[in-house]
Order: C-alpha cells, then structure tokens, then sequence
C-alpha cells in the first residue's frame, strides 16, 4: 500500500494491515526475549549449562540429572510466570489506560492488590494459618471481588477517568484497612504476606505456571478478538458510539477482561502493576496508536521487564535476593526520568 | 439507499435539566437542514439523538419508517455518520487510520478490509483533500487539516444520513465553504444532511431548508429567506439586525456595528 504500512494475508477472511514499526519492533523484541528467558534459566547461585534447560524443557522430570532437575523444578515457573506474567500485567494496563483515555492508568489504581491483600489477611484471620497452595486461590477471588465493586460503583463513569478515582478510592480504603488489620497484630504469621505485597516471584511453583498458562492461553485470544474496539475507544465515549461500537458495554467488558489479566498475577507475584503502567508506555513510543499493535508490543515488552526485574534482583546481590517489584519500581522510576528528559531536550 | 429522519414531539433532559421540549420536524433524503439558533438550546443534543447517543424521554425518532430505538448500534451507524464536535483522537494515530475508523460498522469481528472499504476511505479522502496527509500522525496536524480529516472519517462511513455539528469550526475561508460544498454534494447524492451551523450566510447559502431552534423548542423551520428574518433573528438571538439579501444569500449586519 505504502512505506509504511503493508498488508498481512491469512486465508481468504483475514487482512491485516501492519504498520512498519511493528514489522520491525516486535520481531526484534520476541527474539530478545527468547535470549533473555534462555539466559535467565542458566543464571543463578549454581552454575548450568546451556544443554541443562534444553533438556529441563523437553524430557521427563525423573530422568534429569540434578543441574537439569534445578533448571525444571525452580528457575522454569519462575522464568514462565514472570514472561508470561508481564505480558499479562501489560496487557492489563494497556486495556485500562484505552478504556480511561489515560496513558497513566494500570492494574494498581483499580484496587486489585490491596483487594487480595485484605482478602489474604481476612481469611488467615478468621480461618488461621492458611496453606500454601490455597494462597493464590484467596487472593484471585479477593483481586476479582475488588474489581467487581469498583466496576459497580464506577458504573456511570466508565469511559473517561472515572473510574480510575473509583478505583483510586477503593485502593486508598482497602489499604488503611491491611494496615490497620496489621497493626493490630494478631498470632497470624504475616512474614510471607508482606514479601508477597512487595511483589515477588520468590515463592513461584510449577502451580502458579499452571495457573498462569491457563489464564493466559484462555486471556490472549479473547484479548486479540476485542482489540478491534479499542481504536474506536481511543476517540472518546461519543464518537466511538456514532462509529457503531456500543461503548458503555465495551467498556465493562476490557475493564473485566483488564481485571482477568491482572488478577491471577497479583495472586501469584503480588502487586507488580507498575509492569503494566511502563510496558504500554513503551509500546506506544515504538509502534504508534494503532491498538492491536500497541497491546502485542507492550506484553513483549511487559514480559521482557518483569523476567529481567526479577533474573537481576535474584543475581545481582546474590545470596541478597531483591524483589522483582523493587527491581521493577526501581528500573520504571529510571526509565521513565531518562525518557521523560530525552523527550523534554527533542521538543526543545 | 436513503433515509428520512423524522421528530415525533421528542422530550429530552440531563437528570433534572429539560433540554427538548417536544420537538417534532422532519428531514428528507436529498436536502440539507440546517439548524441555527442561540448557544445552549439544544442544537447538538438534537444531532446527538438523531446519531442515537442519547434516548429521548418522550416522544420518538424514526429513522427510514424504524423507531431508532430498536435499532442496533452498528446498524444504526450503517445508517447515520456524526461529525461531532471536539476531537479527542490521540496525537499518535495516523490521518489512514482514523479515516479508515469510518468503516468499523460496516466490518466484521476479524475487521478485514474489502475493495468497497478501500473505495470509500479513498473517495473520501479525495473529497476533503486529505490524500497527502495520510501518513501524518494526528498530533502534526493544524486545527483545519483534523477537522477535513475528521469530516473525511464521517463520509468514509458512506450512511444515507449525515449530520455535521459545526463543521466549519477551525477551517479558513476556502475550506468552510470546501466542507459545505462537499455536504451539499453529499445531500444532492440522495442523502440527508443536517449541520448545526452559526453563520446565516453559510445557512443561507447552502441549505435548502433552515430550523431554528430556542430554548428545545423549534422556533421556525423553512427555506433560509423565509426564516432568517430581522424580526426572528431579534426575537431568538435578542440582537437587533439588519438583515440584506444578496446573490441569494442572507446577511445579518449588527445594528450596532452601521455606521
């Protein structure tokens, strides 16, 4: 058609336009990230050959020596949930920041952490300790109750940043109400919760892999299909209505599909949603406005963060082991002070 | 392809603000109506009920003999484009994608593109003289290039009923009347065509029929010779004018601006 844009051909149904930008970033970005999840199973306190994650990928567990053992039982769910956790968190924060026309929106201000921080703590308060496995169950139901209430309430201010001060409020309220459970200081062991509020993938098991590849293989495909309705969403409640998308429904609908995205994460690592905050900042300075792009290359970009927040923080200081939402929180603060003075010299 | 647009004493308001109050009119396909009237007295909100944003609280609008109300949100874009009135398309987006935006109603799910959708983004984009700007990104554009742009996403969605809330806004002389031209050229292809306008020159120069509206009334509705009168205009607008017919066209000169 033209420099910068050319025409994908599937089959006789599907014709995708794909800008040049596009072409080029996110190829680049998924090789990057092949390397990188390679390079990740081979880093950490022992040493392992290349050779150890093949064979950790691709043969049954009972046969691996005990480097290949390593490789599959603890640093694989940990490289698979934080790539495929950051490509969530992202997507996430992308669908948040199209539905509020705010670039500054992600998972964090709808609540979502502190509503599984409070469901977390309710439950070892009432029911005593709570085993392990059961922790990432309570924490999605209290992530999903929290973005159900806050979409009741925020019902009449969907589109627009309405319902990000919804959000903001339940977020503030759920908050003192952690802090003041906790400064009540029962019996209850709370050493493992406040590691999980920081936000870590410490704790990831094959489990959490399991959990987090459903919600991701069952997530991607519905996300692609809805992404058409996002271009319209770009121009506002109005003209997206006179374009023919029903925008009120269109809006519940990313907003629980935002939600979908970003609960099983917070349950399984905590609240790391500046991921999704900075993921789709960064797609949208490589590939432009065009949604079904922008959402691709920030869950490239998402995955990518949160593997190398994570990879570094548990080697850099090794034994000290840094939390990925640390690392995250201390390499977005980074990124976005250097970008924002990089912008601030080209405009000047 | 065409469509009527009829008023049946429709009744409209924000919570406890009264904005309509039972207007009936009708617009037919192949006319231009223009409305005109004071700020505030409901000349967007009638376009918006027309493009189904809002629901009237009483009366009803039939779009082509249907009750707009039972038709379904993509259909009804099939059969009604609005210019609306701000833009809030992001600075990072193309001129081509926003125009192209024009075919979403008639696309499926998967949004391939046919030959027809690439003839009408094309035709439109010829029509308001925006070929060259297809590559720019929104946020490069001056006021006048969006609004042609935006008017070019509005003909794109090729619907038997087009309606322009002020359309001239932010374009310099030759493309004001650029836009009405193209308005009147849609309305002489058979289609319907409403604009909200301000100016009584444009009015009168350009369509074939003038409503205007006061306080969610319509105050008077017929060819703009008739309605544009020194007595309506001071009656509606509270300004004293006079008002002089040349070459076809109603000028209204502030009393107090003669010399």
């Amino acid at each position: 058609m033209n420099a910068h844009e050319f025409v994908l051909r599937l089959g006789p149904h599907i014709s995708v336009p794909v800008s040049r930008r596009f072409a080029i970033a996110a190829p680049l970005l998924l090789i990057a990230l092949l390397i990188s999840a390679h390079a990740a199973m081979n880093m950490g306190a022992l040493r392992t050959a290349p050779g150890d994650v093949f064979r950790a990928l691709f043969l049954p567990l009972d046969s691996l020596d005990r480097d290949a053992r390593l490789v599959a039982q603890f640093r694989l769910p940990r490289v698979g949930v934080a790539l495929m956790g950051g490509a969530m968190m992202a997507a996430s924060g992308y669908l948040l920041q199209v539905v509020s026309r705010n670039g500054l929106a992600d998972p964090g201000l709808l609540g979502l952490s502190d509503g599984a921080t409070v469901a977390v703590i309710m439950t070892g308060f009432l029911l005593g300790p709570i085993p392990v496995q059961q922790l990432s169950l309570i924490s999605l139901g209290g992530a999903l109750a929290t973005a159900l209430l806050v979409l009741g309430l925020g019902r009449r201010l969907l589109t627009g940043g309405g319902i990000i001060l919804v959000g903001l409020a339940i977020n503030i309220l759920l908050g003192s109400v952690v802090e003041v459970i906790l400064a009540a200081g029962t019996a209850t062991d709370f050493a493992q919760l406040m590691a999980w509020s920081r936000g870590t993938l410490g704790s990831v098991d094959t489990a959490d892999l399991q959990l987090i590849t459903q919600w991701f293989a069952l997530l991607l495909p519905v996300a692609l299909l809805c992404s058409r309705v996002l271009q319209p969403m770009l121009l506002g409640e109005e003209a997206a209505l006179a374009l023919g998308v029903p925008a009120r429904g269109a809006a519940i609908l990313l907003v629980l599909l935002a939600t979908a995205f970003a609960a099983p994460v917070i349950a399984a690592c905590g609240p790391i949603a500046f991921v999704g905050l900075m993921s789709a900042w960064i797609a949208r300075g490589l590939v432009g406005e065009r949604p079904t792009e922008v959402l691709l290359t920030a869950m490239l970009a998402g995955a990518g963060i949160l593997l190398w927040a994570d990879t570094l923080g548990r080697v850099l200081f090794a034994p000290v082991v840094v939390s990925a939402g640390i690392m995250v929180s201390v390499v977005g603060a980074l990124v976005f002070i250097l970008s924002a003075r990089a912008g601030g010299r080209t405009r000047s | 392809m065409t469509a009527s647009i009829i008023f049946e004493a429709v009744d409209f308001g924000f919570r406890d603000r009264a904005v309509l109050h039972g207007l009936s009119f009708q617009a037919y396909p192949g006319e231009f109506l223009a409305i005109v009237g004071p700020n505030g007295c409901g000349k967007s909100t009638t376009l918006k009920l027309m493009a189904g944003l809002h629901q009237p609280v009483a009366g009803r609008i039939l779009i082509d003999g249907a009750d707009l109300h039972g038709i379904g949100r993509k259909a009804l874009s099939r059969q009604v484009a609005l210019l609306t009135q701000a833009s809030l398309a992001p600075p990072n987006m193309t001129v081509g994608d926003l125009v192209a935006m024009g075919r979403f109603a008639h696309q499926t799910l998967l949004g391939r593109r046919t030959a027809v959708d690439a003839a009408q983004i094309a035709r439109a984009m010829q029509r308001m003289e925006v070929e060259e700007l297809r590559d720019r990104r929104i946020g490069e554009l001056s006021g006048g290039q969006l609004q042609r742009c935006r008017m070019a996403m509005a003909l794109a969605q090729d619907a038997p009923i087009l309606l322009l809330d002020e359309p001239t806004t932010y374009l310099d002389l030759r493309y004001q009347f650029g836009i009405l031209e193209a308005a009147r050229a849609e309305a002489r292809a058979g289609r319907t065509v409403v604009a909200v306008l301000h100016d009584f020159t444009h009015a009168s120069l350009y369509a074939d029929r003038v409503a205007v509206m006061d306080d969610g009334r319509l105050a008077r509705l017929g060819p703009p010779a008739d309605v544009l009168t020194e007595e309506l205009v001071e009656k509606v607008f509270d300004v004293r004018t006079r008002a002089v017919v040349a070459h076809g066209a109603v000028f209204h000169i502030p009393d107090g601006a003669l010399k």
